[in-house]
């Protein structure tokens, strides 16, 4: 969940060292801030053409739903990035500041060999259905697919790159600092 | 025997501090990796599929919805309003916290937005002017709650897909509902405060109360965008929902209360709390396609039937049931998982859609109260830097009242049903 | 030998071979009361059995077709217009009125441009469309009458997930918009959508009636369903169990033939007489097959294969 005392943009440990991580993350937000603007303003668009005009268009809903689903794994993608996947605190927050670093290192393993096993199946979901219409936009279905393997390998990178930070800075997992947030 | 283990790696993954997504995700891709007929292209294609579907757009609508309403000011207007009308009454902060909550709900789709919100302008105020903490931190999470039973929610949303039930119908169904935790949230503040007389504010005159209440009176237009537009069959709940981004966003320009920094921090901030919660969304619907192959829904049909015959004695056993499992789950993950299951053995004990689904989201909402998947707990210990045992002391009364609403929606079903019936959507 | 072995365990009964079957429609639909349970009887003492995941369980009709594709299901139920997302000539059956009635349907599917379609499916892609089942003739509901392509102008009309429904309602003049069924009634209900197009049974069990005036009798599609498997459940199965997975088959196609037929007789009968929704028998279907045979085959790549099975070239 978003800690909403924070500002929304608190750079973490690896934004602040490395510039092109941190314009990776930046082009990761300007994208997803894009896509929900762009969902936003289809389905406004849908109620005017609906309403308005009386001229309702085929491809605003199918189109909004596959940008829902890119919003989702993107989003999925960025969330890793700065730790901010819901979890279970209250286990972990009885236990040592080792102990600790260690779980949140076992998690996020678990999390990274999920989501390169996800990336991979996805990929093969689209090798064989991918080529597949879609009825209203007529897109391929693997760019609805693309979403899934995009979301996970962002994911996979992301949590690599938590598990380095976290064993060579243990004070930035989250909690060992006494401060709790899901 | 799968379910039996599924479940049981299910809690050993949260307990680890997985993230509740990927601890959906790891048992199921076990389950099709173990299955020879099954393959994980069909495991990534139920996982899309899962957030492949037009309502739940409403999702990060309404999420933006609440933010902007934080962001341009709305909320705080709205406290201002309900201040100037209780100020002098004893304990007023308190009647405030459960009032504005009321007035908030109409815009907000989540307890989580609600909670974040109040934690970080009520709390302090209240424990400044002398209220107990846990009590202030109580009072504050019991009524966050009041938000996905009031429309736009999400919960209803999610159920409603989930259900094949009417969004709409939903929607009022969990209006009588709130109204009565609002009077029980009310009573409670009565009871805590009613030998402290130091707990009043000065007098409002009616000068300022009028001033307040125009300032507020921007609020209802959203409430009324919303609702009017989805009763009157101008737009989906989907549609409405962002509609009234559009009024709020409108009326924030014309009042010259977004910055282009607060927009980047309204955006940022619904792109993460969505993604944190479609994400699950996504990772419930793969572990749901698990146990409806497994047919999970049959067993526990048969299971339920076996032990009673009658309905409110099932209902209990629900309750019972979804207090442990929201317990663990974020409430749209467990409407996912468990409505698909319930929902058709509900109907033959011959129970009203509607009465049930308000059941179940109640239960489950209860649920972000309890550790130790209590999201509330833990947002409200971030915003207000209090530790989540303070937090869990505090909000461990509020359970008497939580409790006595559930059970008078679990044996009054008009509650639940009445409106939507008057209104035509039965 | 093995084979034998295993031929006696199971004609004892020990070891039953489970199908999965799922389609999209609900539990009281016929093609599950009445075709499934037809098949599942048919199939008593064979030593094969099916289980049924009604409602879209398992998935959606484009999805359960990929479950089949790869294994993850044996028997997926879906329209011709799914197997087109395939293999495109397989869903000439679904064009809006290639079809006039049910006797039609029974002489056009053994019509070499079906079966050859068919074949070349079979040959191409992992999918077996194994039987072929009636599933009743497609009318729109509106809240206005529909008596000509003139009154579908600027209507939205829902059709299921699948490319040449959207084509056939523009075909007629309408527009169309893709929808789940299980999202159809809310979005008629709230306005989303201003008309849909179904079989009765099918009005009648998702309750449209509810939420629509008019019932216009277009006919535009006499639907059939394909029971769609793999390769994998032939491996599965001994030649004599095969043989009898396809008898059951049939004899589910006809018993459901019979129900829906019944079905649509009777629901259309009691709803003449209640006034539930009003039967509109004023439509044009003359003028709605003219504007189709005018502007669907310049849309779909079997279109000469369209006119010519009419005996329209
Ligand atoms: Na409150
Ligand atoms: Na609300």
């Amino acid at each position: 969940m978003a800690d909403t005392n924070e500002p929304a943009d608190a750079p973490d440990r690896m934004e602040r060292r490395s510039r092109a991580y941190r314009t990776a993350i930046n082009i990761e937000r300007v994208g997803l801030c894009a896509v929900l603007v762009a969902m936003f303003g289809l389905l406004i668009l849908q109620v005017i053409t609906r309403y308005l005009f009386n001229t309702p268009l085929s491809w605003t809903e199918e189109t909004a739903r596959f940008l829902l689903v890119w919003l989702t794994f993107l989003g999925a993608g960025y969330l890793m990035s700065r730790r901010l996947h819901i979890s279970v605190d209250l286990l972990v927050a009885r236990m040592g500041r080792q102990a600790m670093v260690a779980v949140d290192i076992l998690a996020t393993l678990v999390a990274l060999v999920t989501s390169v096993v996800m990336a991979t199946a996805g990929a093969a979901l689209a090798h064989t259905t991918g080529n597949i219409l879609t009825p209203a936009t007529e897109v391929p279905m693997w760019l609805v697919h693309a979403a899934a393997v995009a979301g996970f390998t962002l994911i996979a990178l992301h949590s690599l790159a938590n598990i380095v930070v976290s064993m060579r800075h243990p004070e930035d997992v989250p909690g060992t600092a006494a401060q709790e947030g899901a | 025997m799968t379910l039996l283990w599924m479940t049981l790696a299910l809690l050993l993954l949260l307990a680890l501090r997985v993230p509740v997504g990927f601890a959906l995700l790891v048992p199921s891709l076990v389950y099709v990796t173990l299955d020879p007929s099954a393959s994980l292209s069909i495991a990534v294609q139920q996982t899309i599929s899962g957030v492949n579907t037009f309502p739940l757009l409403a999702v990060p609508m309404f999420i933006l919805l609440g933010n902007l309403a934080n962001t341009s000011g709305m909320t705080d207007r709205v406290y201002a309003a309900a201040l100037a009308f209780l100020a002098h009454i004893r304990g007023s902060l308190g009647y405030v916290n459960v009032v504005t909550s009321f007035g908030f709900s109409w815009m907000s789709g989540t307890a989580m937005a609600d909670a974040a919100a109040m934690g970080r302008v009520q709390v302090p105020a209240m424990i400044k002017r002398g209220y107990p903490e846990p009590f202030t931190i109580g009072v504050t999470a019991a009524s966050s709650l009041i938000s996905p039973l009031i429309p736009p929610s999400i919960p209803a949303i999610i159920y409603a897909t989930t259900a094949g039930v009417s969004v709409g119908a939903m929607f009022v169904a969990g209006i009588a509902p709130a109204i009565l935790l609002v009077t029980a949230l009310c009573l409670m503040v009565w009871w805590h405060t009613r030998k402290k007389d130091h707990l009043r504010e000065p007098r409002a005159g009616w000068g300022v109360r009028l001033r307040a209440l125009l300032t507020a009176l921007p609020a209802a237009g959203a409430a009324v965008i919303i609702l009017g537009g989805i009763l009157g069959g101008v737009t989906t709940p989907t549609e409405a929902s962002a509609a009234g981004v559009l009024y709020l966003f409108t009326v924030a320009l014309i009042s010259r209360e977004l910055t282009r920094r607060k927009i980047r921090d309204v955006l940022l901030r619904t792109v993460e709390t969505s993604g944190s919660v479609l994400i699950i969304i996504a990772s419930a619907a793969l572990f749901g396609w698990v146990l409806a192959r497994e047919q999970a829904p049959q067993a526990a049909a048969d299971l339920m039937l076996e032990l009673t015959e009658s309905p409110i004695l099932f209902l209990v056993l629900v309750c019972l049931l979804l207090f442990v499992v929201g317990a663990v789950l974020e409430p749209s993950a467990a409407i996912l998982i468990v409505v698909p299951v319930l929902a058709p053995v509900a109907d033959s004990y011959g129970i009203d859609p509607l009465h049930f689904a308000v059941v179940v989201i109640l239960n489950l909402i209860i649920g972000l109260l309890t550790p130790p998947v209590g999201l509330i707990l833990f947002i409200l210990s971030g915003v207000t830097g209090s530790p989540v045992s303070t937090v869990i002391r505090g909000v461990l009364p509020f359970f008497v009242p939580m409790a006595s609403v559930l059970l008078l929606v679990v044996l009054v079903p008009a509650l639940s049903t009445w409106l939507p019936q008057a209104l035509g959507f039965l | 030998t093995a084979g034998e072995q295993q031929e006696i365990t199971t004609v004892s009964g020990t070891e039953e071979t489970i199908l999965r079957v799922a389609h999209v429609y609900e539990e009281q639909h016929p093609v599950e009361t009445c075709g499934l349970a037809t098949v599942q009887d048919s199939l008593a003492g064979s030593g094969v059995s099916i289980e049924t995941y009604p409602s879209g369980q398992l998935g959606t009709e484009a999805e359960s077709l990929e479950q089949v594709a790869d294994g993850s299901l044996d028997v997926a139920i879906a329209g011709p217009s799914f197997l087109g997302a395939w293999h495109r000539p397989a869903e000439l059956l679904d064009g809006a009125y290639f079809l006039d009635d049910i006797e039609d349907f029974i002489d056009k599917s053994e019509d070499p441009a079906i079966t050859g379609s068919l074949t070349e499916l079979r040959e191409t892609t992992a999918l077996d469309p194994a039987s072929l089942w009636y599933y009743g003739t497609r009318h729109i509901t509106s809240n206005e009458p529909i008596n000509g392509p003139e009154d579908l102008a600027g209507v939205k009309v829902r059709t299921p997930d699948a490319q040449l429904y959207l084509d056939n309602i523009a075909a007629m003049g309408g527009t169309a918009t893709p929808m789940a069924l299980d999202e159809l009634y809310m979005a008629l209900q709230q306005g989303t959508l201003d008309a849909q197009e179904n079989p009765v049974p099918t009005i009648e069990s998702a309750n449209l009636f509810e939420v629509q005036e008019y019932i216009n009798l277009t006919g535009h599609i006499v639907q059939s369903v394909h029971l769609v498997t793999n390769d994998a459940v032939h491996d599965r199965l001994s030649e004599k169990q095969h043989a009898h997975l396809d008898a059951a088959m049939a004899d589910g196609a006809e018993a459901v033939r019979e129900c829906i037929q019944t079905q649509e007789a009777e629901t259309l009968e009691q709803w003449r007489a209640d006034g539930t929704i009003t039967v509109n028998d004023d439509v044009d279907r003359e003028a709605f097959a003219d504007r189709v045979r005018e502007h669907l085959p310049a849309q779909v790549s079997w279109g000469e294969l369209y006119l010519e099975a009419q005996g329209n070239p």
